[in-house]
Protein backbone atom coordinates (compact mmCIF):
# COMPACT_ATOMS: atom_id res chain seq x y z
CA UNK A 1 0.00 0.00 0.00
CA UNK A 2 1.75 3.26 -0.58
CA UNK A 3 1.05 6.19 1.64
CA UNK A 4 0.15 8.48 -1.85
CA UNK A 5 -3.19 6.55 -1.55
CA UNK A 6 -4.27 6.74 1.95
CA UNK A 7 -6.85 9.29 2.66
CA UNK A 8 -5.85 12.30 5.11
CA UNK A 9 -6.40 11.54 8.60
CA UNK A 10 -9.14 13.09 10.18
CA UNK A 11 -6.60 13.00 13.86
CA UNK A 12 -3.03 12.50 14.67
CA UNK A 13 -1.46 10.50 17.46
CA UNK A 14 2.47 11.40 17.87
CA UNK A 15 3.20 8.18 20.28
CA UNK A 16 6.94 7.71 19.86
CA UNK A 17 8.51 7.07 23.19
CA UNK A 18 5.54 5.17 24.12
CA UNK A 19 5.48 1.15 24.60
CA UNK A 20 2.99 -1.35 24.61
CA UNK A 21 0.06 -1.68 26.28
CA UNK A 22 0.00 2.54 25.79
CA UNK A 23 -0.04 2.89 22.06
CA UNK A 24 -2.70 0.66 21.54
CA UNK A 25 -5.04 2.16 24.94
CA UNK A 26 -4.34 5.68 23.64
CA UNK A 27 -5.23 4.82 19.94
CA UNK A 28 -8.05 2.93 20.71
CA UNK A 29 -9.08 6.06 23.65
CA UNK A 30 -8.80 8.49 20.68
CA UNK A 31 -10.54 6.23 17.98
CA UNK A 32 -13.58 6.18 20.60
CA UNK A 33 -13.87 10.20 20.47
CA UNK A 34 -13.99 9.63 16.58
CA UNK A 35 -17.15 9.00 14.17
CA UNK A 36 -17.44 6.34 11.88
CA UNK A 37 -15.45 6.44 8.70
CA UNK A 38 -12.59 9.13 9.83
CA UNK A 39 -9.16 7.61 10.37
CA UNK A 40 -6.44 7.68 13.02
CA UNK A 41 -3.18 8.27 12.30
CA UNK A 42 -0.87 6.69 15.10
CA UNK A 43 2.95 7.67 14.82
CA UNK A 44 5.08 4.98 17.26
CA UNK A 45 8.82 4.59 17.55
CA UNK A 46 8.33 0.78 18.74
CA UNK A 47 8.38 -1.90 16.67
CA UNK A 48 6.39 -4.43 18.44
CA UNK A 49 3.29 -1.77 17.87
CA UNK A 50 3.82 -2.06 14.54
CA UNK A 51 1.88 -5.48 14.88
CA UNK A 52 0.10 -5.60 17.84
CA UNK A 53 -1.75 -2.17 17.04
CA UNK A 54 -3.32 -3.21 13.87
CA UNK A 55 -4.21 -6.86 14.95
CA UNK A 56 -5.67 -5.67 18.19
CA UNK A 57 -7.46 -2.78 16.16
CA UNK A 58 -8.99 -5.56 13.66
CA UNK A 59 -9.69 -7.37 17.04
CA UNK A 60 -12.27 -4.74 17.41
CA UNK A 61 -13.68 -4.29 14.18
CA UNK A 62 -11.85 -1.34 12.69
CA UNK A 63 -10.04 -1.35 9.56
CA UNK A 64 -6.34 -0.94 9.51
CA UNK A 65 -5.34 0.63 6.60
CA UNK A 66 -1.69 0.61 6.20
CA UNK A 67 1.33 0.11 8.64
CA UNK A 68 4.17 2.22 6.77
CA UNK A 69 8.19 2.76 8.13
CA UNK A 70 7.97 6.43 7.14
CA UNK A 71 11.93 7.00 8.25
CA UNK A 72 14.19 4.43 10.17
CA UNK A 73 12.07 2.89 13.47
CA UNK A 74 9.33 5.24 12.85
CA UNK A 75 5.73 3.49 11.42
CA UNK A 76 2.63 5.58 10.52
CA UNK A 77 -0.27 3.58 11.30
CA UNK A 78 -3.82 4.09 9.64
CA UNK A 79 -7.03 3.00 10.71
CA UNK A 80 -10.55 3.66 9.85
CA UNK A 81 -13.01 3.89 12.51
CA UNK A 82 -16.07 1.01 11.66
CA UNK A 83 -17.52 0.45 15.07
CA UNK A 84 -18.43 1.81 17.83
CA UNK B 1 -12.07 1.13 28.02
CA UNK B 2 -15.64 1.89 26.79
CA UNK B 3 -16.49 1.30 30.67
CA UNK B 4 -19.01 -0.74 29.95
CA UNK B 5 -20.44 -3.75 32.16
CA UNK B 6 -20.17 -6.82 31.62
CA UNK B 7 -23.90 -8.21 31.31
CA UNK B 8 -25.04 -11.53 32.20
CA UNK B 9 -25.32 -13.16 29.44
CA UNK B 10 -21.81 -12.35 28.39
CA UNK B 11 -20.84 -14.20 31.88
CA UNK B 12 -22.72 -16.23 30.67
CA UNK B 13 -21.01 -16.93 27.36
CA UNK B 14 -17.30 -17.55 28.68
CA UNK B 15 -15.72 -20.43 28.82
CA UNK B 16 -12.61 -22.51 30.11
CA UNK B 17 -9.38 -20.82 31.40
CA UNK B 18 -7.12 -17.88 31.19
CA UNK B 19 -3.86 -19.21 32.86
CA UNK B 20 -1.21 -16.25 33.10
CA UNK B 21 2.52 -17.42 33.58
CA UNK B 22 4.98 -14.57 34.59
CA UNK B 23 7.65 -16.80 35.93
CA UNK B 24 10.67 -18.41 34.04
CA UNK B 25 10.77 -22.19 33.18
CA UNK B 26 13.13 -24.12 35.11
CA UNK B 27 13.04 -21.82 37.66
CA UNK B 28 10.03 -23.11 39.72
CA UNK B 29 7.18 -25.73 39.67
CA UNK B 30 4.85 -23.26 37.75
CA UNK B 31 5.32 -23.71 34.14
CA UNK B 32 5.42 -27.79 34.30
CA UNK B 33 2.12 -27.14 36.56
CA UNK B 34 0.16 -24.50 34.26
CA UNK B 35 1.46 -26.93 31.08
CA UNK B 36 -0.03 -30.32 32.81
CA UNK B 37 -2.88 -28.47 33.70
CA UNK B 38 -3.73 -26.94 30.46
CA UNK B 39 -3.47 -29.96 28.84
CA UNK B 40 -5.89 -31.92 31.16
CA UNK B 41 -8.09 -28.70 30.45
CA UNK B 42 -8.15 -29.51 26.98
CA UNK B 43 -8.40 -33.44 27.27
CA UNK B 44 -11.70 -32.53 29.64
CA UNK B 45 -12.97 -30.09 26.29
CA UNK B 46 -12.12 -26.80 28.07
CA UNK B 47 -10.62 -24.14 26.25
CA UNK B 48 -7.59 -22.68 27.34
CA UNK B 49 -5.74 -19.54 26.44
CA UNK B 50 -2.12 -18.91 28.22
CA UNK B 51 -0.34 -15.31 28.29
CA UNK B 52 3.40 -15.40 29.15
CA UNK B 53 4.52 -12.26 30.44
CA UNK B 54 7.79 -11.13 31.86
CA UNK B 55 10.49 -14.14 32.66
CA UNK B 56 7.17 -16.40 31.39
CA UNK B 57 7.93 -15.58 27.80
CA UNK B 58 10.61 -17.91 28.13
CA UNK B 59 8.78 -20.74 27.92
CA UNK B 60 7.74 -19.99 24.22
CA UNK B 61 11.22 -19.89 22.91
CA UNK B 62 12.09 -22.28 20.36
CA UNK B 63 15.25 -22.91 21.44
CA UNK B 64 14.40 -24.14 25.36
CA UNK B 65 15.90 -26.99 26.14
CA UNK B 66 15.61 -29.88 27.82
CA UNK B 67 16.29 -30.11 31.64
CA UNK B 68 16.62 -33.50 33.95
CA UNK B 69 14.12 -35.03 31.44
CA UNK B 70 11.81 -32.40 31.60
CA UNK B 71 10.82 -30.86 28.13
CA UNK B 72 8.76 -27.97 28.66
CA UNK B 73 8.93 -27.03 25.06
CA UNK B 74 7.07 -30.24 23.39
CA UNK B 75 4.84 -29.96 26.52
CA UNK B 76 4.10 -26.31 24.77
CA UNK B 77 3.78 -27.57 21.27
CA UNK B 78 1.15 -30.32 22.55
CA UNK B 79 -0.85 -27.84 24.16
CA UNK B 80 -1.10 -25.85 20.39
CA UNK B 81 -1.35 -29.07 19.22
CA UNK B 82 -4.36 -29.43 21.52
CA UNK B 83 -6.06 -26.21 20.41
CA UNK B 84 -4.92 -24.63 23.52
CA UNK B 85 -4.47 -20.44 22.52
CA UNK B 86 -0.80 -19.11 23.65
CA UNK B 87 0.39 -15.43 23.50
CA UNK B 88 3.16 -13.56 24.78
CA UNK B 89 3.62 -10.23 25.85
CA UNK B 90 5.87 -9.15 22.92
CA UNK B 91 7.42 -6.22 24.47
CA UNK B 92 8.66 -8.45 27.57
CA UNK B 93 9.89 -10.84 24.85
CA UNK B 94 11.95 -8.25 23.12
CA UNK B 95 13.89 -6.95 26.08
CA UNK B 96 14.90 -10.63 26.26
CA UNK B 97 16.29 -10.74 22.78
CA UNK B 98 13.06 -13.17 21.44
CA UNK B 99 12.11 -12.03 18.45
CA UNK B 100 9.08 -13.30 16.77
CA UNK B 101 11.37 -15.69 14.92
CA UNK B 102 13.12 -17.41 17.81
CA UNK B 103 9.22 -18.54 18.87
CA UNK B 104 7.44 -21.75 18.72
CA UNK B 105 5.77 -21.93 16.04
CA UNK B 106 1.37 -20.99 16.56
CA UNK B 107 2.66 -18.74 19.57
CA UNK B 108 1.27 -15.24 19.13
CA UNK B 109 3.55 -12.31 19.68
CA UNK B 110 0.84 -10.17 21.40
CA UNK B 111 0.32 -7.57 24.06
CA UNK B 112 -1.63 -6.79 26.87
CA UNK B 113 -5.02 -6.50 24.68
CA UNK B 114 -4.38 -10.22 24.13
CA UNK B 115 -4.76 -10.85 27.98
CA UNK B 116 -7.43 -8.62 28.52
CA UNK B 117 -9.22 -10.87 25.80
CA UNK B 118 -8.46 -14.17 27.24
CA UNK B 119 -9.61 -12.96 30.68
CA UNK B 120 -13.08 -11.48 29.07
CA UNK B 121 -13.78 -15.16 27.56
CA UNK B 122 -12.46 -17.68 30.09
CA UNK B 123 -15.01 -18.46 32.71
CA UNK B 124 -11.48 -19.17 35.49
CA UNK B 125 -8.21 -17.01 35.39
CA UNK B 126 -5.46 -18.62 37.17
CA UNK B 127 -2.28 -16.29 37.70
CA UNK B 128 1.56 -18.56 38.26
CA UNK B 129 4.17 -15.92 38.86
CA UNK B 130 6.77 -17.59 40.65
CA UNK B 131 5.93 -17.21 44.08
CA UNK B 132 8.05 -19.78 46.80
CA UNK B 133 5.23 -22.23 48.04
Amino acid sequence: MSQKLLPNPDKTLDLRGEVCPYTFIRSKLALEGMAIGEVLKSIVDFEPSTRNIPRSMEGEGQEVLAVEEVTPHVWEIYVRKREE
Amino acid sequence: MSGRSTSESEKSERRGFSILLTASPYTSQDAVTVLQLAQAALRQGHPVRLFLMDDGVYLAAKRLGKVQGTDLRSQLEAVLKAGGEVAICDHNAMERGLYPEALVEGVIPGSQYDHAQSVAKSARVLSFTGGSI
